[in-house]
């Protein structure tokens, strides 16, 4: 069943124009950023290669941070939907397994986000081999840094999102808090990261940053232009650790997501079609106003009064 | 047979269901209530949605709130208030639904999603995305994936309200056919549907059960003590105030009240054949009564 959900849930999103929106939208800007000074990503490129693995993994490091963004619409939402919707009701009274409902959508999720890295990246790419940009500036077409990138900046930075994600969808079950956590924790980080730039903090500096850019960016600080046309950092160190501690911590919250995850109904969630209805439940629980039932009826042929209904107890 | 015993559930102070028992057997069953009576809370509670504060639900000796995966597999649900993918096809969603009811065989599921869309009229349209369909369409898409599986236990919420006089007959008709070993149970404000479907029914209102045996007795014992009358709107006030009004129909914008007396009331008042209506209002009417003095 974790192989249904999966499924419906991918075609869903394929189908879907939002990600291939955003998916165009990130490879333009990152082919502009390649290919002119008109577009600056990061602190721009200066004097590297345009196509050099320093620049490259700067790329990807703030395309994937914009990834948590990318990532509501893509995970949290779907984990949502059915609330969104009104179509929980139908998928919770069916026999399914909540671990797969969750799993399956959340990798679905996850692989559409992780697609729309993929053509950012090969927006890069297309951009480094554009015929207009000065031969002197680029270097040699190499997979490498992309490869890395993809290894240890995007898909660990993808499962930390998706985990804090899904545990902030599955335990507000709204959308717009899911939404302002995202901001939250974006603000938390930027605090983090400007307490922590003087020199002597700089190895918390690494570690606290979940997206390990922090950590990555230090690798490579002291870098020549010749060191940064051609190397790639060591995956060792702070690096290695950065990766490593936000991953469990990744892994942490899935766990806690599985286990905070309750598919029963919540209690007296409405959705906003349903408000007005609720008024008029609840004021027919108050003792004595109660409405004549037919008198909702469009097609009742009798036209009850519904103040008459119950004489002289609708007096009160 | 599904047993209900001692049901209660509040929502903070609001109490929705109150030690409900009931005893539903195979076949229609009505659940009468007004709006806020409690209906759905007790439906979504069998329908394994929601947990209550107290008591049990037994269905062919499943404990329901413990066995909760044993129920969904023979339960059908239409919820009274429910969305659709807009985006999807009805076949896509249902055959979706299909593969989490249990269908894991293609072939298998093709053919009982086939069924159940030429079952309620909506093959023709299988194709078409959900977001375009009609309320009365949708409602006949929920009650398509509701027989997903050939449930032993049928609920459904509110079913009619909302619907055209004709797409409301055609969705009666539906469920007149779904089955004699099936229990139904069809919780609604509409008395007529209760009148057209069910030779078993129980009156809810406030969380409490009012009554709960065959519209047949209940509306033979009011035999001889509801009357009825057309008067003026100058003088319903009067009436309201002497006697115990069942319900006020407007004829040619007069009131026409049927009154619940042992007796003739007053010159002027024939004795009419009570049927399934007077019998909800008397109850809804004693139940107030009885909750006034409480009160007072």
């Amino acid at each position: 069943m974790f192989r249904e959900f999966f499924r419906f849930e991918l075609s869903y999103q394929l189908r879907s124009p939002l990600p291939w929106v955003i998916a165009a939208v990130f490879a333009l800007l990152a082919f502009g950023a390649t290919t002119s000074d008109i577009i600056m990503i990061g602190e721009g490129i200066g004097n590297t290669n345009r196509n050099a693995p320093y620049v490259i993994l700067t790329f990807l490091d703030v395309f994937s941070t914009l990834g948590l963004f990318v990532a509501v619409a893509l995970i949290a939402q779907p984990l949502l939907r059915d609330f969104e919707l009104g179509t929980e009701e139908l998928f919770f009274s069916k026999p399914l397994n909540k671990a797969t409902y969750l799993w399956g959508r959340f990798a679905a999720g996850s692989l559409m986000t992780l697609i729309v890295m993929i053509v950012t990246a090969l927006g890069m790419m297309l951009g480094g081999l554009m015929p207009w940009i000065d031969p002197q500036r680029l270097g040699p077409f190499s997979l490498a840094p992309f490869l890395w990138g993809f290894g240890v900046v995007v898909v660990p930075n993808l499962l930390f999102s998706g985990a804090l994600l899904s545990l902030l969808a599955v335990t507000t079950r709204r959308l717009l808090l899911v939404f302002i956590g995202v901001v939250a924790f974006l603000t938390l980080w930027a605090i983090a990261g400007s307490l922590t730039q003087d020199i002597q903090y700089h190895t918390i500096a690494a570690l606290i940053d979940p997206l390990g850019g922090e950590a990555i960016s230090q690798a490579m600080r002291y870098w020549s232009v010749a060191e940064r046309n051609t190397q790639l950092p060591e995956l060792s160190g702070l690096v290695l650790l950065n990766r490593l501690m936000w991953t469990s911590v990744a892994v942490v919250m899935l766990v806690a997501t599985q286990l905070l995850f309750k598919p029963q109904r919540q209690r007296s969630k409405k959705h906003w079609w349903q408000r007005s209805r609720k008024s008029e439940e609840s004021s027919e629980v108050a003792p004595v106003a109660r409405t004549r039932p037919a008198a909702k009826q469009a097609f009742a042929p009798r036209a009850f009064d519904a103040k008459t209904a119950l004489g002289p107890m609708a007096l009160t | 047979m599904l047993t209900i015993r001692n049901l209660s559930k509040s929502y903070g102070s609001v109490a929705a269901l109150r030690n409900v028992n009931l005893q539903i057997p195979a076949g229609m069953f009505g659940l009468l209530g007004p709006n806020g009576a409690g209906k759905s809370s007790l439906m979504r509670t069998i329908a394994t949605l929601q947990d209550p504060d107290a008591g049990t639900i037994t269905f062919d000796g499943i404990d329901v709130l413990a066995n909760k995966m044993a129920i969904r597999r023979t339960l059908g649900y239409l919820p009274q208030d429910f969305g659709v993918y807009p985006k999807v096809s009805a076949l896509g969603l249902l055959d979706h639904l299909a593969v989490l009811k249990g269908y894991l065989n293609r072939g298998e599921r093709a053919d009982v999603v086939e069924a159940l869309l030429r079952q309620v009229n909506l093959w023709e349209v299988r194709k078409r995305k959900l977001g375009t369909f009609s309320g009365g369409m949708r409602q006949r898409f929920g009650i398509a994936q509701a027989l997903l599986g050939t449930p032993r236990l049928v609920i459904v919420d509110e079913p009619t309200a909302g619907l055209d006089p004709e797409e409301r007959n055609r969705f009666l008709n539906l469920l007149a056919d779904i089955g004699e070993q099936v229990v139904v149970i069809l919780s609604t404000h509409i008395v007529e549907d209760v009148t057209d479907l069910c030779p078993r029914m129980a009156i809810i209102c406030r969380g409490e059960v009012l009554m709960s045996g065959e519209p047949r007795e209940a509306i033979a014992a009011m035999r001889d003590r509801v009357w009825s009358k057309l008067v003026s709107k100058a003088t319903l006030p009067d009436y309201q105030s002497r006697y115990t009004v069942l319900s006020t129909r407007l004829i040619a914008g007069e009131p026409l009240i049927h009154v619940y007396s042992e007796t003739r009331p007053e010159d002027g008042f024939a004795a009419v054949d009570p049927d399934l209506e007077d019998v909800y209002f008397q109850r809804l009417r004693q139940h107030g009564a009885t909750q006034l003095n409480l009160a007072a």
